[in-house]
């Protein structure tokens, strides 16, 4: 057998390491764009500043633990530009800005090098380092920060920040040089960061505030004691503290919480603590405990301790009382990280699950027996609640893909010379990781549309009577199955004549087409069409819409534009939650099975033949007075064969529209692992996918908005025809 | 900006203070906080709508009080809306559940329970 040597441990080690580090590593990069763009919105706030600072730091202190070295190499010459920042040595332009969100992308590529296997320029890290460097005034030094090269590596000392999460307490004083104030740096900022590192308790101490007349207003003299659990290591806390360590006396001090869930007898009393920190003899303790009185009240009256400090013990002791509260409450909420192709193969075999199920289910309702019956209704049950289980892990706020729209509106209107803002709404949205991933190219070519042909210059915004910046807003929200994404511009808007000159110019449409003007704003989605004037490296070249349209579709969801000239247009987006196993109500025609998503149908009727229209009148029936249009799903999909004299409507409900689909029986409720159509049939009207049943065979699952789009067309068709 | 209104009776002065009572105008309000209480034996603090509200400011109630406690003057802070003065203690970890024992007088204006409406 052979030995590894040591350089090949040492390797496996760097790349477990890195592994472990690579969603982080994303994470920082996404922490510091933001923050880079909340700078650019408030270039003079030091709290923004503090937070660009200290995600560049933890790139290069995470990176070069990890073995990135390049990346902390490079990280460190970005960082010292805001190290001229933060004392007050260069001021935050846009030039500034540029150079930074540039480095962040070439710190992305560096990541990607090695976890994409993506190598990236290097001449593009001296480019935007030598610029770094002559942005730098002459005669500044910067501080005394750890230079690249004494990043720790991660064989000499394992990062905190790379180590599996694990919570300590520490106990944290801050007390600001007296001139805090007129430094510009507002300590409530550095507490508030403090705060979003985890639980944290704060106590001001106050008992160096002199009376009015001996203070001087413009000085602080107050100090903080902190107690804080976090999960993010000992430099994350000093990191809060990064601008005012040089003047400021910091302490961060881990305490000993061990085993805190598993102690029944609570906490360190409030004496413990006071001998702990230093504050008493434990005689004086017990001296006065022999007295009877509260601790607290008794310590103070006899001047042992300041107020200040039984107030602090006492917030630690709270703190921990809470923590060991919550341990027991809630550990089942801890979190673990897992890599998402994991996941993809529950889900599978889920869908594998429910397969079987179906069959289970099926033979047990004819083998008449009570046993079998029991079981599977029993498998039935606990298939469904792992179904919804695992969906629901797979499950992302849409704010994953949302937020990265601000950096591609930021550059985009930069480049045009536009001057445009972007509201998100509805971000916490959930939706199926599979379908997040594949919304973003169709969403960036979305909005890069609209502030391209939508948004218009600022000139001629405020000829038109506008504000100068236009408004991108993006929102998204539940209906049903569905998430309903809107991209709204208050731009333009369509130019209907426009779009219908160029649709006959194509020949798209006959000269006497009658086309509505949804129906007009579709064609933008056929392959080729463009309006634009010219052709711009952003859009314009007839390609964009017509991906989004592939895209949409190959997610199963439809795409409406309402447009108005000179106010703007909005683009609707219909998806489904899901793309993997939805609830399904089972039906069929002949022998042929379709399956309709539970979570559209509203009601089922009969459908009697007396009651059926004579041949060339429209379709509708009756339901209490209601006329609801319906598509005889036999003659939609050439069934052969007579349908029963007595057929079955199920009635289903898309936003205000009530359609019925006409079929000779009700199955009942199936869950649906949907399967994809092969190549051959993906083309097929009226039809999303497939799945398979119980017994073998295959079922169709409807395509429920398309059918829904055909009967309205057909609505507007009869209307006007009238 | 912050302003600062008074109003006079033969008991005592209410400063009613609003705007900006930030580390710019603290050396205004110190001023007008020592006038205050070197005229009237009690003083009123009535906190107003606040635009904006740091640290200075909170430190400064707490010097004033003290004053108040050595000149043998009574001085009550009170505010009808919780709203940028609430968040401003909670942020700056000014909530005490023992309250400082520089006021017999008056209670300590960061106590949990204290009533200051």
């Amino acid at each position: 057998m052979n030995e590894p040597d040591e350089d090949s441990n040492e390797t496996f080690d760097l790349s477990v390491l890195r592994e472990m580090f690579k969603s982080e590593a994303y994470d920082l990069l996404a922490e510091l764009e933001s923050a880079l763009l909340a700078l650019e919105e408030a270039p003079r706030d030091k709290g923004v500043i503090s937070r660009v600072f200290r995600a560049l730091h933890t790139v290069k202190g995470s990176g070069g633990a990890c073995g990135f070295e390049d990346v902390a190499r490079f990280a460190h010459e970005v960082e010292t530009v805001y190290d001229a920042i933060r004392n007050d040595k260069l001021a935050v332009t846009r030039e500034v800005i540029n150079l930074t969100l540039a480095a962040r992308d070439q710190i992305a590529a560096l990541f990607d090098g090695y976890y994409r296997n993506t190598p990236a320029e290097a001449e593009i890290t001296e480019q935007i380092t030598a610029q770094a460097r002559r942005m730098l005034p002459k005669d500044f030094t910067p501080t005394g920060r750890k230079p690249s090269s004494e990043t720790p590596r991660s064989s000499e000392a394992p990062p905190e920040q790379t180590a599996p999460a694990r919570h300590l307490t520490y106990r944290i004083r801050f007390r600001p040089e007296p001139n805090i104030f007129k430094t510009g740096t507002d300590p409530q900022h550095l507490l508030d960061e403090l705060r979003t590192l985890g639980p944290c308790r704060i106590v001001a101490q106050l008992s160096d505030i002199p009376p009015l007349d001996a203070l001087d207003p413009e000085q602080c003299r107050v100090y903080w004691d902190a107690i804080l659990t976090t999960d993010r290591g000992i430099d994350a806390i000093k990191d809060v503290f990064i601008f005012v360590q040089d003047n400021s006396d910091v302490t961060v001090e881990p305490i000993d919480v061990e085993g805190l869930a598993d102690t029944e007898a609570g906490y360190k009393k409030l004496g413990e603590l006071l001998v702990e920190r230093g504050t008493l003899s434990p005689q004086d303790i017990q001296a006065i405990v022999d007295e009877q009185k509260r601790l607290g009240e008794m310590l103070v009256e006899k001047g042992l301790v300041q107020i200040d400090a039984v107030e602090a013990a006492l917030t630690e002791q709270q703190h921990v009382r809470d923590l060991q509260r919550q341990q027991h409450r809630t550990e089942e909420m801890t979190s673990i990280r897992v890599h998402s192709h994991k996941l993809d193969t529950l889900v599978n075999l889920v869908g594998e699950l429910v397969t079987v199920q179906a069959r289970l289910t099926q033979i047990a309702s004819t083998a008449n027996s009570a046993v079998l019956t029991s079981i599977a209704e029993e498998v039935e049950r606990l298939t469904a609640e792992l179904r919804d289980n695992s969906m629901s892990i797979r499950m992302l706020p849409i704010s994953t893909i949302f937020n990265k729209f601000r950096r591609v509106v930021r550059d985009l209107s930069q480049n045009l010379d536009k001057s445009v803002d972007l509201v998100l709404e509805g971000t916490e949205t959930e939706l199926d990781k599979t379908v997040i991933e594949k919304l973003y190219d169709p969403l960036v070519h979305l909005i890069r549309n609209c502030i391209d042909h939508g948004i218009e210059g600022p000139d001629a915004r405020t000829s038109a009577g506008k504000p100068r910046q236009g408004t991108v807003r993006l929102t998204a929200e539940h209906a049903g199955a569905h998430v309903l994404i809107r991209i709204a511009d208050d731009g333009a808007g369509m130019n209907s004549a426009a779009i219908r000159k160029k649709a006959l110019e194509k020949g798209l449409i006959a000269p006497e087409a009658d086309l509505s003007e949804k129906d007009l704003y579709t064609m933008v989605l056929l392959p080729g069409f463009s309006t634009a004037k010219e052709v711009s490296d952003v859009s314009g070249r007839g390609v964009g819409m017509d991906v989004v349209k592939q895209a949409i579709d190959a997610l199963r969801g439809t795409i409406e534009i309402v447009s108005e000239q000179g106010r703007g247009t909005t683009i609707t987006l219909a998806l489904p939650l899901t793309l993997a196993i939805i609830d399904g109500f089972l039906t069929r025609i002949a022998a042929e099975h379709f399956v309709i998503p539970l979570s559209l149908v509203d009601e089922c009727v009969e459908l009697r033949r007396s009651e059926m229209p004579s041949s060339g009148r429209r379709s509708l029936l009756n339901v209490r007075g209601e006329l609801v249009p319906y598509i005889r799903l036999r003659e939609r999909f050439a069934i052969a064969g007579a349908a029963p004299s007595i057929e079955q409507v199920v009635i289903v409900k898309m936003e205000q529209t009530r359609v019925g689909f006409v079929v000779d029986h009700i199955v009942g409720g199936h869950q649906t692992v949907i399967k994809n159509l092969g190549r051959m049939y993906r083309k097929v009207d009226g039809v999303s996918g497939a799945t398979i049943l119980g017994d073998g065979s295959v079922a169709l699952i409807l395509d429920v908005p398309k059918l829904i789009h055909g009967v309205e067309q057909d609505e507007a068709r009869a209307t006007s025809e009238l | 900006m912050a302003e600062i209104r008074i109003a006079e009776s033969e008991s005592q002065i209410e400063l009613h203070v609003s705007g900006a009572a930030t580390v710019a105008h603290a050396a205004a309000l110190k001023t007008a906080l020592l006038d205050a209480l070197q005229r009237a034996p009690a003083v009123r603090l009535v906190i107003e709508d606040l635009e904006a509200v740091d640290l200075s400011f909170l430190q400064l109630l707490c010097a004033a009080h003290r004053t108040a406690e050595a000149r043998n003057r009574t001085l009550t802070l009170s505010w009808a809306d919780p709203g940028r003065f609430s968040s401003a203690i909670t942020r700056a970890g000014f909530q005490r559940r023992i309250g400082c024992q520089a006021g017999s007088a008056a209670p300590c204006f960061w106590e949990c329970g204290a009533d200051h409406r």
